[in-house]
């Protein structure tokens, strides 16, 4: 009896021990990168924007990105673009157009992309209308594909169940929680209209059945028009750390305290974010940019184009203390333009899942809105 | 000196301005003229050949606009046909005397030149009444035909330039995009062919499947078809040497094409009711078929010969498209005021949509234009589309996606839904695959005549075509 104890603890202490990455090996090289979108290529679309990434359960890669139909701006008709990859990134199909919202003036935005782990669901929340120029009011949305992002359902307004809100997801990914206080749970965070800015989160106990909106971290004057060097979070990427807590890695819109990110960390599941809980990164400047974060096998990773001023040099960071800290090397992605960006890894737990993460981001020579870039990142210098 | 001085600035009037003498003034018919300029004239190639233009000018800004050409089918078919029942900015109305402006126009966004050709269809003739002519002559004199065009208005020389037509212009646009291409004067952006013929082989071979799928053949028929032209799953309905599989290949044939089905659109009804494929009318012999199908066949060819042998019994031969009402158009172009207000020549036949004598005569070079596709694709600067009405069984859309498929290029967004507005609502408009530089659309419901039949849609897919927009 004593005997089968010791085993099973022993068990757990080496898949826990695997788990975690050797840290003083870290050493993260661009292993492969490729062009998914060229703005004005694939569907004569004008301009790809805002790059999404996940993995699937099946073990695919899935990057979709705003395929902006007649301009690069914000406002104006779109596609959800998709490609997937079913090699780890070294193929991927041809463009799929998985949302077409026709020639809406304020058409769709991207867009938070989450799985649910438990029923193997790939969900992407976005919303239409979201600047609510020329149309009232605005939607979040939301499609799933049950068959690792190959066909996708219809779209579902979720404005029922939470009202009809601007709310920009992401744009990132969202989390499903691995670990209490309320496990299972989907939580996906954005950001509100400019003057009633702040970050949300919606939060699913039913794998995506019903949405009720969690957290918020309300602007500072909330539903007034900001100026400079006020409070006022905004887009925003959220992990999982290993104790159960929700950290959420935001844009300072206003550059309020710094030119850095704003970091808030939830302790009951998505449900607060209590002042108390935030702090800014001034090791992370930061340009005002969407940005990418990442947690795996205890090491927290950060992408964003690392410059107070401009959307250039994106840099690849890493931290083996959840962030509260940073390593000093860093490691720069692409030099040049280089705007959103957003990562994710395979978690099948073999040694090829475990050695790479994947970045995609926005990367240009002259505007960074050219083209959108996967890199495969292998975290132990190739070796 | 100021002789010289005053030469040159009558050359340079003349070489800088479009042609006045071919500018319409006046057109009857239309309760209001337009606000836009329009020509109607000859294009003088070949020494002897003479062919009728009409190029109505952009609605918006012809300055920026594109040039767009169009050219409609048979071979022997006049674009007429195309100004005035498809695309154009006024369309005919039944009476035969009054046109009505068209809100689809696609002069809206761009200026159109309205082709007739070969020489001796519609107001089209050559000097020596010879309409014997093939593919290559085709191409090349529709070559000279633009390089008079851009002569007569320079000023549009610099402009974006599309070659677009539909039937057998699927065989005139890419033959002739071949040689425009080779001149870098001409500023070629792409080509679009609108239910295209552009291989017999396909387009025979896919209609059988069109054919059954829509109910049109039966169990029976279709397990002779499979039993006597397929083995392995491939099946050869085109040139199958096989007795019993020509013989029940006619009876597609005959139910397709004879039984008083449109087969320019299977669910519109037949202008003329159920008539037969050849007739008399008048003292002439008249025919209703172009020719494309299942030219292969040994009934198809002693068809052919006897219809030929029937031809030369008579003094005149009418060609008229099948279940086509082209009396509206014959009586409003051959009115004299109209043909007066077109500049057209009196040594130009009586019009008619489609030519007989230029379609019985005619050398069928190419049997398919996928060397051609190939070329253009391969230049990487020229955007090509490929549009289908997917009830349409003069040319299926099937035939024309395997054909597409068939040029084996890279696939850039998978096969999709595409949505256009009404004016009501968002609607499918059809189906899209995009290739690099090339697309294949079908225009959901509509038949042979896509503008025809779906106007908006038809307008907002030639839109984004010309205008580089996602489709």
């Amino acid at each position: 009896m004593d005997f089968i104890r010791q085993i099973g603890i022993l068990l757990g202490i080496a898949v826990l021990s695997s788990a975690r990455a050797d840290k003083t090996q870290i050493d993260p090289l661009i292993y492969e990168e490729q062009l998914l979108w060229v703005s004005g290529g694939a569907g004569q679309v004008n301009a790809y924007r805002i790059p999404l990434l996940t993995f699937t359960l099946r073990g695919s890669l899935l990057a979709f990105s705003e395929a902006r139909k007649m301009s690069s701006s914000d406002i104006g008709a779109k596609f959800i673009a998709l490609r997937r990859s079913t090699d780890r990134g070294a193929t991927w199909s041809p463009t799929s157009f998985i949302v077409d919202d026709g020639s809406l003036a304020d058409g769709l935005s991207l867009g938070s992309v989450v799985v649910d782990e438990e029923t193997g669901a790939v969900i992407i929340i976005y919303s239409l209308c979201f600047h609510q120029y020329q149309c009232s009011p605005s939607s979040t949305m939301m499609v799933q594909s049950l068959d690792d992002g190959f066909t996708w359902s219809v779209p579902r307004n979720l404005s029922i169940e939470l009202g009809v809100k601007s709310f920009a997801p992401g744009p990132g990914f969202g989390i499903q929680k691995r670990y209490p206080p309320s496990k299972g749970r989907l939580v996906v965070c954005g950001h509100g209209t400019i003057a009633g800015d702040g970050v949300f989160c919606i939060l699913s106990d039913d794998h995506g059945r019903s949405w009720r909106y969690g957290a918020a971290l309300k602007s500072i004057p909330y539903n007034q028009p900001k100026q400079d060097l006020d409070f006022n979070p905004d887009e925003c990427q959220p992990v999982e750390l290993e104790d159960g807590s929700i950290v959420i890695n935001v844009r300072n819109q206003n550059n309020y305290h710094c030119r850095c990110r704003i970091i808030v960390r939830s302790l009951d599941g998505g449900e607060s974010l209590p002042v108390e809980e935030l702090v800014f990164d001034k090791t992370l400047i930061d340009p005002v940019v969407a940005a990418g974060a990442l947690q795996k096998q205890g090491v927290m990773y950060f992408t964003n184009p690392s410059s107070t001023q401009h959307r250039v040099n994106l840099t690849l960071r890493w931290s083996f203390t959840d962030g509260k800290s940073w390593e000093k090397e860093a490691v720069q992605i692409w030099a040049g333009p280089s705007g959103y960006s957003t990562m994710t890894s395979l978690k099948g737990g073999s040694a090829e899942d475990n050695k790479y993460i994947f970045v995609v981001y926005e990367k240009g020579h002259k505007d960074y809105w050219e083209t959108i870039s996967f890199a495969k990142i292998h975290l132990y210098g190739g070796k | 000196m100021h002789l010289v001085l005053v030469c040159l600035l009558l050359g340079l009037l003349e070489t800088f301005g479009a042609p006045d003498a071919d500018e319409v003034k006046y057109l009857p018919g239309l309760s209001k003229q337009p606000s836009f300029r329009h020509y109607s004239g000859y294009f003088n190639v070949a020494d002897n050949k003479h062919l009728h233009y009409w190029f109505v000018e952009s609605q918006k800004d012809p300055v920026s606009s594109p040039v767009v050409l169009w050219l409609n089918g048979g071979p022997g078919c006049s674009s007429m046909d195309g100004l005035l029942t498809e695309h154009g900015p006024f369309l005919i109305q039944d009476d035969g005397a009054t046109l009505e402006y068209n809100p689809y126009a696609w002069n809206k966004i761009a200026n159109v030149l309205y082709l007739e050709s070969p020489a001796g269809v519609g107001f089209s003739y050559s000097d020596d009444k010879q309409y014997t002519t093939n593919d290559t002559e085709v191409a090349m004199n529709n070559y000279l035909a633009l390089k008079a065009f851009f002569q007569l208005f320079p000023e549009f020389s610099k402009n974006e330039f599309f070659l677009t037509g539909e039937s057998y212009g699927g065989i005139y646009i890419p033959t002739l995009a071949e040689i425009v291409m080779e001149d870098s004067s001409i500023n070629l952006k792409g080509i679009a062919v609108g239910n295209g013929l552009s291989s017999y082989e396909l387009n025979d071979n896919s209609l059988v499947y069109f054919a059954y799928y829509h109910g049109l053949l039966g169990t029976s028929l279709w397990n002779d078809l499979q039993k006597f032209c397929c083995k392995d799953g491939v099946c050869n309905f085109y040139d199958n040497q096989d007795v019993n599989c020509s013989s029940s290949v006619n009876t597609v044939q005959v139910i397709v094409y004879q039984s008083g089905l449109n087969m320019y659109n299977l669910y519109a009804p037949c202008p003329g009711g159920v008539g037969q494929r050849f007739g008399f009318e008048n003292g002439q012999f008249v025919i209703r078929d172009l020719g494309h199908h299942f030219i292969n066949h040994q009934w198809s060819k002693a068809q052919s010969e006897k219809m030929r042998g029937v031809v030369s019994l008579f003094k005149s031969t009418k060609l008229d498209p099948p279940c086509t009402n082209s009396t509206p158009s014959t009586l409003y172009l051959n009115n004299p005021l109209v043909k007066s207000a077109l500049h057209i020549s009196p040594n130009a036949l009586d019009w008619v949509i489609c030519s007989s004598e230029v379609n019985l005569n005619y050398n069928r070079l190419f049997m398919d234009v996928k060397k051609q596709y190939l070329k253009l694709l391969g230049a990487l600067k020229y955007r090509v589309l490929v549009y289908n009405g997917d009830v349409d069984m003069a040319c299926n859309f099937l035939g024309d996606e395997w054909f597409v498929e068939s040029l084996q290029q890279e696939v850039q967004v998978q096969r999709r839904p595409w949505i256009y507005f009404n004016g009501e609502s968002q609607q499918i408009g059809g189906f899209v695959k995009e290739f690099t530089n090339l697309a294949f659309i079908t225009v959901k419901g509509s038949g042979h005549m896509v503008p025809t039949d779906k106007p908006i849609a038809a307008f907002t897919m030639f839109s984004r075509f010309i205008t580089k927009q996602p489709y």
